[in-house]
């Protein structure tokens, strides 16, 4: 029977030959080109094909040999850490750097529990005072600061 | 002497009080930055680029490159005292550095560090100023074919030092390139795997990736471990900075052998300073009358790797001067960096530059006598910034990443495919991938497709005419030795183990 022995290489495996077919296949309707006269997906479409081999040998050898097992994701600190940073690219056209930085604050302090709700406005405001002063009054790079 | 009136040129560069003043804030931030826990040296310099941005040219390289140092010595404070390696090449210093610490000597290992890493930068940069003028001209013989096979042999080099599995190196560096690829073609204006988004068309950065991958998942994974923050307060026990005659005494072989160790390893493309500071610790460890001592608080355990890592720091410019081919990612933000200010690394730069080239030499030099003569004194407001607890310093060190790439230019859907490039990261170390190859990928992918179309081009489409050339055929004969090297024993470790089971 087939068994899977080890689980992070195996998932490493399917993940390369995943990534090279989606390349291939959203690459389908460009050019190859010749060796001499290389078309835009010649060069990708190889990457693309060593990423299949590379990615199969992967998976059929974690069937083969054993090792580490996949670990549990932490999924509160992944989601506010990159939400957190998404939040910030969002907010920051519109509203300015000083909101911008209360609502990445606020939303990645969530992340570390038992930080009571006045500490983290405080931090958020403190740091978004501080990138305002820092970046926008001494370096003044040319970023909008406030909603206005 | 050409050597000396070039080095007389950059000394009257780097000397100058305007750029004495960029290098001494450049090594105090990064160090700063550096010091606080996972935040290594490529996070460290890709939050501080902006504040370089309204330099000139010389002073905002000369301020990096200060950063850099300055963020790779914070690293081995953190390293020492609390046992949290900001970076790859600080987990051998956390071995005998932080157990040393803990033995209430934490003063001479941060001071042995410090000499140890000055001694190594005296030399290294010595070494880049003697190597860099022969290696320019030696450049200029470079087609896109030589640069093409330089670039491989830097990939593959990267696979065989890689640490873990080969293949899933091999499968990172596939991964890097072909993300590299993504956007408009410039030879056909064809868009490439761009699904017809238009925030693609122009592929991605380095800086967006680089930070998520390094700084976010780093982060991340912190948060996960809990607190992540030790529980013994060491700062206390820093007293004094002084070593005694006997760790001298042990410390100073280690240096001469990390400093060898670390110039070579690092000129190697693809061979980061991680690479030599591992190389270091093997070496003091098998030639050690007594090798149990390693790990137990052994100086020579940080003397040498720190003397490698530094002198490997070094002279990773190298390359990157001469040729413009980055050999690590510090390497290719330091690119970025150069292309922001308008200037194209290569060769070339030596001749229009010299002003440039030799100021930003001299000043590794300077950069690292800044860190023995101010950094030293300063451990203990270092230290200080240890104290804070991590739940109130990491939204502070995402903030600075997040500003930092929003302010390259200033385009919300960076800063996305940062978030994005964190999720990525995370997966990578989720699945034990290491994330070092697949951003040398990332970076020599697109210049790679560039030389072998080019040299392709000229030879009209016939591999084996790559190889006449004796440049072309030295390089790629080591590679395809190399890969040889490591296959073979895979495959007879793979038939063993299989006989076993």
């Amino acid at each position: 029977m087939v068994q899977i022995r080890s689980p992070q290489d195996f998932v490493a495996g399917l993940f390369f030959l995943a990534a090279g077919a989606f390349a291939l296949y959203g690459m389908a309707d460009l050019r190859m080109g010749t060796a001499m006269r290389m078309g835009p997906a010649y060069i990708p479409s190889l990457i693309s094909w060593g990423l299949i081999v590379t990615g199969a040998v992967i998976a059929v050898r974690a069937l083969v040999f054993s090792g580490p097992r996949l670990e549990r994701w932490a999924l509160t600190p992944l989601l506010l850490i990159c939400g957190g940073t998404a939040a910030f690219g969002l907010i920051i056209p519109q509203l300015g750097l000083f909101l911008a930085s209360v609502a990445i604050t606020a939303v990645v302090s969530f992340g570390s529990k038992g930080m009571p709700l006045r500490q983290i406005a405080v931090l958020g405001l403190a740091l978004g005072a501080a990138a305002v002063g820092l970046f926008g009054g001494l370096l003044g790079l040319p970023m909008r600061l406030w909603p206005w | 002497m050409d050597l000396l009136a070039n080095l007389a040129l950059g000394a009257s560069v780097a000397l100058s009080g305007e750029n004495l003043l960029y290098c001494l804030i450049g090594s105090l931030l990064g160090t700063l930055i550096g010091v606080l826990p996972g935040v290594g040296p490529v996070a460290t310099i890709a939050m501080l680029l902006p504040i370089t941005f309204t330099l000139q040219p010389i002073g905002a390289l000369i301020m990096l490159a200060g950063i850099y140092y300055g963020a790779q010595y914070g690293g081995s404070t953190t390293a020492i005292l609390v046992n949290l390696p900001g970076e790859a090449s600080s987990i051998v210093t956390c071995l005998d550095g932080h157990t040393m610490a803990r033995q209430g000597r934490a003063g001479p290992a941060l001071a042995i560090a410090a000499i140890g890493s000055f001694v190594a930068g005296c030399f290294a940069t010595l070494v880049v100023a003697v190597v860099s003028a022969p290696l320019v001209s030696l450049a200029r013989a470079f087609g896109p074919a030589e640069y093409f096979a330089l670039m491989t042999l830097g990939l593959v080099l990267s696979v065989v030092l890689a640490r873990g599995s080969p293949l899933k190196a091999i499968g990172m560096i596939l991964f890097g390139g072909l993300l590299s690829l993504v956007g408009t073609d410039v030879h056909t204006g064809a868009e490439r795997l761009t699904f017809g988004t238009k925030a693609l068309a122009g592929g991605f950065d380095f800086v967006p990736v680089a930070m998520g991958v390094f700084g976010l998942s780093e982060i991340i994974s912190n948060l996960e471990k809990g607190e992540g923050r030790p529980q013994e307060r060491l700062a206390d026990k820093v007293h004094g900075l002084m070593p005694t005659m006997a760790d001298l005494k042990a410390s100073t072989p280690a240096i001469m052998r990390g400093t060898l160790l670390g110039t070579v390893l690092g000129v190697l493309p693809g061979a980061s300073s991680m690479i030599a500071s591992f190389a270091s610790y093997t070496l003091e460890k098998k030639i050690a009358k007594d090798p149990s001592r390693f790990g137990q608080g052994a100086i020579e355990g940080v003397a040498g790797p720190e003397s490698a890592n530094n002198a490997g720091a070094q002279t990773s410019f190298i390359p990157m001067l001469t040729l413009g081919i980055p050999s690590n990612s510090v390497m290719a933000l330091m690119i970025g960096a150069m292309m922001i200010q308008g200037i194209v690394p290569g060769p070339q730069v030596m001749e229009k530059q010299p002003a440039l080239f030799w100021g930003v030499i001299v000043s590794m030099w300077v950069g690292n006598a800044m860190l023995v003569i101010i950094n030293l004194p300063l451990i203990g407001v270092w230290v200080r910034l240890l104290d804070v607890p991590y739940r109130l310093l990491f939204p502070a060190i995402l903030l600075l990443c997040a500003i930092g790439v929003y302010s390259l230019n200033n385009e919300p859907s960076q800063v996305l495919l940062t978030a994005a490039a964190g999720l990525l990261g995370y997966f990578f170390l989720k699945i034990g991938c290491e994330p070092a190859p697949f951003l040398l990928g990332f970076v020599l992918g697109d210049m790679m497709e560039e030389n072998l179309r080019r040299a392709m081009q000229i030879s009209r489409g016939d591999p084996i005419a790559m190889i006449s050339s004796p440049i072309c055929a030295v390089l790629l004969g080591a590679s395809a030795l190399l890969i040889l090297s490591m296959i073979l024993p895979m495959i007879a470790r793979g038939r063993e183990k299989l006989v076993e089971d």
